[in-house]
């Protein structure tokens, strides 16, 4: 997850004192820390998600994955409580799981019969780099290229994965958040092959853009609306690959549907229903929380290259309704939907929900102290 | 001629000013107030700003007027106009002017009304979004004061958005069509922002210069000088309600004009 800093701002910026707001963000990711670390488990597995009146369950190698960038961004902000070390050990578990092949599998740890997954591969390389990215430790990258090997063998001429994890024979859009980070590992290891894999599988998503600026086939099942999750997946693997490729072309990709979202987020007040059609039509009047920060995150990456604070003005009110979207006795978490019975897993509370709100929260910090100065 | 007022609630101050100021000037006044307990709105506005807006919404409905700094819109009436009660309603009765409250400007009643009234400008203080079949219901324009620069700084807390995005603070009299803050200029009247200012102030003072510039283009319609710029095509992204941490920001931000 990359720091937001790129600002230049000087004409504007004001003079010291954090701001209040700024604070009370700083506040709700220290609880989604503390939170996000009882997930964790004496392996270094992260459990998959909460469910009340049960506990945590099984360890979940994909989001164990992704949710090490974050691990590492907490031990930045708040050192000495131990994070960058829940970080490597959840490495280390990934590596012991990581198959001879390269893929690490789908579903939740442990299980009876092992099956790769494309997509889940893609989210643990985010983990993999960052921590080759921190420690310098070449196991890291030998382990991310080693999956993206792999993944890169999978592409059809078509230049898509032929079958996903969910279903046999489709790929579904979001799966641009799976060939981004491949190029990520590119860009350590400069495989070209990787690249070339990962660029084909964008450009076959990138063609099923429709005038409107949103994806077909976005969400997890061919022909239904997709969560604002998967919308945002799709969204982020432009923005992610943008970066990594320094290329505003595929950021430009994104850019429509970012721009129909920001202004669905404003009109909304912050409560983004939960899932839209390709028509833009919400399947739900609940909001998936994920979404929501995810989709925070994306209105700020596109901030960083183009600075507009109504882009922060959009995001600041998904991150708001996050934050206040509190059950008592479990005030700490973030829930799959809002309200709780909502569709996106209902009456859960997932790990990947508390990692992407603290990002999400980092990422608004960061951006509304670029606009001061600290003397 | 023919002069219809608007207002978003029954004690706007300036929609009182610009209805008194132009039943002044000889014209024939119809009122249309929008009365803001829809449940529609109430809605849209939990939407925008959270429960904290309908409060503060309510708090400014029940003060007696909604009269921040109504000594300085008072002082664009004409000279000797006697003391204005409180509301539109008791206004209107008092005068003989015809008012309605409405439950939305766009109900094909009040296109009707309009219609058959034979209006030949409308001056907008609020009421809600109005759509093509209340604009084309007059014979003339349909103004607004809008509280930003245009194109520049469409749509909601404009005054805000022009001090957050580093544009100047002007108040724009504009044709109201179909789209947000899209219609054709007539005049832009810059707001100073003076050392000390809140947002309240601020805001305040924007009102205060897009009532005159209202009444500014009802004399210029009257002399047949109100001349629009060419349409300009909308710039940027449209600007909503404030998340709080912007407003935070904004505060200090004309902290930092001291």
């Amino acid at each position: 997850m990359q720091v937001v800093t790129n600002h230049a701002h000087s004409d504007t910026r004001l003079p010291s004192r954090r701001l209040e707001a700024t604070d009370c963000y700083a506040g709700r990711a220290r609880e989604l820390g503390a939170w996000i670390k009882t997930s964790l488990r004496p392996d270094g597995g992260s459990s998959a998600y909460y469910m009340p009146g049960y506990g945590w369950v099984d360890a979940y190698p994909e989001t164990t994955g992704y949710l090490i960038p974050t691990l590492l961004e907490l031990d930045r902000r708040f050192p000495g409580e131990g994070y960058g070390a829940y970080a490597e050990r959840a490495g280390e578990w990934l590596l012991a799981i990581q198959s001879g092949e390269g893929w690490w599998p789908a579903g939740r740890w442990p299980q009876r019969e092992t099956k790769p997954s494309l997509f889940n591969s893609g989210q643990i390389l985010t983990g993999m780099v960052s921590l080759f990215d921190e420690t310098r430790e070449q196991k890291w990258i030998d382990a991310a290229a080693r999956a993206s090997t792999w993944m890169a063998s999978r592409v059809d001429d078509t230049g898509a994965w032929p079958g996903g994890d969910y279903s046999a024979t489709r790929m579904p859009s979001y799966y641009a958040h799976a060939a981004a980070p491949m190029l990520r590992v590119w860009e350590k290891t400069k495989d070209q092959p990787v690249h070339d894999a990962a660029v084909a599988v964008l450009e076959t998503i990138a063609g099923r853009r429709q005038p409107n600026g949103a994806f077909a086939d976005a969400g997890f099942r061919e022909g239904s609306a997709a969560p604002t999750h998967t919308v945002a997946y799709t969204l982020w693997g432009f923005l992610d690959a943008a970066d990594a490729v320094r290329a505003s072309c595929w950021r430009d990709v994104a850019r429509p549907g970012i721009d129909v979202l920001v202004r669905r987020a404003e009109l909304s007040g912050g409560s983004l229903p939960g899932s839209y059609d390709e028509a833009w039509k919400k399947g739900t009047s609940t909001v998936c929380l994920t979404g929501n920060v995810q989709l925070a995150l994306c209105f700020l990456e596109v901030d960083r290259h183009e600075p507009d604070l109504r882009l922060v003005n959009a995001a600041a009110k998904l991150v708001d309704f996050v934050c206040d979207a509190r059950v008592p006795g479990l005030s700490a978490a973030v829930p799959g939907s809002w309200p709780l019975w909502g569709p996106y897993m209902r009456f859960r509370f997932p790990n990947w929900s508390a990692k992407y709100a603290c990002d999400a929260i980092f990422a608004l910090m960061d951006r509304l102290e670029s606009e001061l100065t600290f003397s | 001629m023919r002069v219809v007022v608007t207002a978003g609630f029954d004690g706007s101050r300036s929609a009182l000013i610009v209805a008194e100021t132009a039943r002044a000037r000889g014209h024939e006044v119809l009122v249309l107030v929008a009365t803001p307990f829809r449940v529609a709105r109430v809605k849209s506005l939990i939407r925008q700003g959270g429960w904290h807006a309908l409060k503060d919404a309510a708090g400014r409905l029940m003060r007696p007027t909604a009269r921040s700094g109504s000594a300085d819109l008072d002082a664009l009436l004409p000279s000797g106009t006697s003391v204005l009660p409180e509301s539109l309603a008791a206004w209107a009765l008092a005068l003989g002017v015809e008012h309605h409250s409405v439950g939305s400007l766009n109900e094909p009643g009040v296109v009707e009304l309009v219609r058959a009234w034979g209006a030949d400008l409308l001056l907008y203080n609020g009421g809600g979004i109005l759509r093509a079949p209340l604009l084309s219901a007059l014979n003339g324009p349909v103004l607004n004061a809008h509280a930003g620069p245009l194109p520049e700084i469409r749509g909601m807390n404009a005054v805000e958005w022009s001090v957050l995005l580093g544009e100047p603070t002007t108040v724009t009299i504009h044709q109201i069509d179909e789209g947000i803050d899209t219609g054709r200029v007539w005049k832009q009247i810059p707001v100073p922002i003076e050392p000390g200012d809140t947002i309240e102030r601020l805001r305040a003072r924007a009102v205060r210069c897009g009532v005159a510039g209202l009444l500014e283009a009802l004399r210029a319609r009257e002399s047949g000088e109100l001349a629009f710029e060419s349409a300009r095509p909308a710039r940027g992204r449209q600007c909503f309600v404030l998340a709080p941490a912007l407003r935070e920001l904004l505060a200090r931000r004309l902290e930092s004009h001291a």
